[in-house]
C-alpha cells in the first residue's frame, strides 16, 4: 500500500462522483423538454469525455512505445485502452436508456452512435489482440499500431455532431447550459477524471507486475 | 420546415408524448453507472491482489 497515491485520488473521485450524482438527481433543475431524463447529462457527458481522453492517452502511449521502446508506454496504452473500453460500453448503455425515452428507440444508426460503436468495438478488438499474442514485444508493437489506426476515429466521434446532421444533440459543456447544471457537470467531470486516473495508474501497475512475471519465467 | 425547427417542435411535444417524466429511465442509467464504476474498481482490486501490486 506504501506509495499508492492513486488510492487517495480514486477515493476523492469516487466521493465526488457520489456527491455530484446526488446533486444531479435531486438538486439540479429539471431540464425543460427532457424532464427527468435530462439528468443523464451529469454522468453521460463526463463518461464520454473521459473515454475519448483515455483512448487519446492510449494513442500517446502507442506512439511512445514505437518511438522510445520503453515498456512504461506500452503499459499506459494497455491500461488506457481497457479503462476506455469500460467507459465506452457504459457510455453506450447510458445513451441507449436515455434514447428509449426521448427517441422511443434503444438504438439509431445515427453518426454519433455509430461512430461510438465503431470506436468501442475497435478498441475492444485491440484488447482481444493483446490476449492472443504471447511474445511481449510483438504484442506491444502490433497493439500500438492498431491503437494508432483505431484512434483516427476519435476526433470524428467528437466532431460528427457539428459536421453531419445527427439525431444526437451537439456537445454539452458548462458554457452552454444552466449555471446550476454547469456546476454539477463540472463537479462530476473532475470526479470522473480522478477516478479515471485511479483506473489507469492501478491498471498500469498490474501491467508492470505481469510484465515482470513474464520476463522472470 | 427546417431541421432545427422540426427538432424544436419535436422537443416541445416530447413531454406530451409520454405518460411518465423519465424517472425510471434515469434510475436505470444511474444504477448502470454505479455498477460499472464499482464493478471495474472491484476487478482492479482483485487483479491487483492476484498480481501482488
Amino acid at each position: 500500500m506504501k506509495g499508492r497515491w492513486e488510492l487517495i485520488v480514486g477515493a476523492v473521485g469516487g466521493l465526488g462522483l457520489l456527491a455530484g450524482s446526488a446533486l444531479g438527481l435531486w438538486w439540479a433543475p429539471q431540464e425543460r423538454f427532457m424532464l427527468e431524463t435530462g439528468r443523464i447529462l451529469y454522468v453521460h457527458v463526463p463518461t464520454a469525455w473521459l473515454s475519448m481522453i483515455l483512448f487519446t492517452a492510449a494513442f500517446v502511449g502507442s506512439i511512445g512505445w514505437l518511438v522510445k521502446r520503453r515498456w512504461g508506454f506500452d503499459f499506459l496504452s494497455e491500461a488506457s485502452v481497457e479503462a476506455g473500453v469500460v467507459l465506452g460500453c457504459l457510455l453506450s448503455v447510458q445513451g441507449s436508456i436515455w434514447a428509449h425515452w426521448t427517441w422511443n428507440t434503444w438504438w439509431a444508426w445515427d453518426p454519433r452512435l455509430t461512430s461510438v460503436a465503431v470506436m468501442v468495438l475497435s478498441f475492444l478488438g485491440i484488447l482481444a489482440l493483446r490476449s492472443f499474442v504471447d511474445d511481449p514485444e510483438k504484442r506491444a508493437t502490433w497493439s500500438a499500431t492498431a491503437t494508432i489506426v483505431a484512434w483516427v476515429n476519435v476526433p470524428f466521434v467528437y466532431l460528427c455532431v457539428k459536421w453531419m446532421r445527427s439525431l444526437h444533440q451537439g456537445q454539452s459543456s458548462v458554457a452552454n447550459i444552466d449555471p446550476d447544471m454547469g456546476k454539477v457537470l463540472l463537479l462530476n467531470t473532475v470526479a470522473v477524471t480522478l477516478v479515471a486516473i485511479y483506473f489507469v495508474v492501478t491498471r498500469w501497475r498490474i501491467a508492470n507486475a505481469v510484465h515482470q512475471r513474464e520476463f522472470a519465467e | 420546415m427546417t431541421l432545427l425547427s422540426l427538432s424544436a417542435a419535436f422537443a416541445q411535444g416530447m413531454p406530451a408524448m409520454h405518460t411518465d417524466d423519465g424517472t425510471s429511465h434515469m434510475v436505470w442509467a444511474y444504477v448502470a453507472t454505479a455498477v460499472v464504476y464499482l464493478g471495474y474498481t472491484v476487478f482492479l482490486v482483485v487483479r491487483g491482489h492476484q498480481e501482488k501490486v
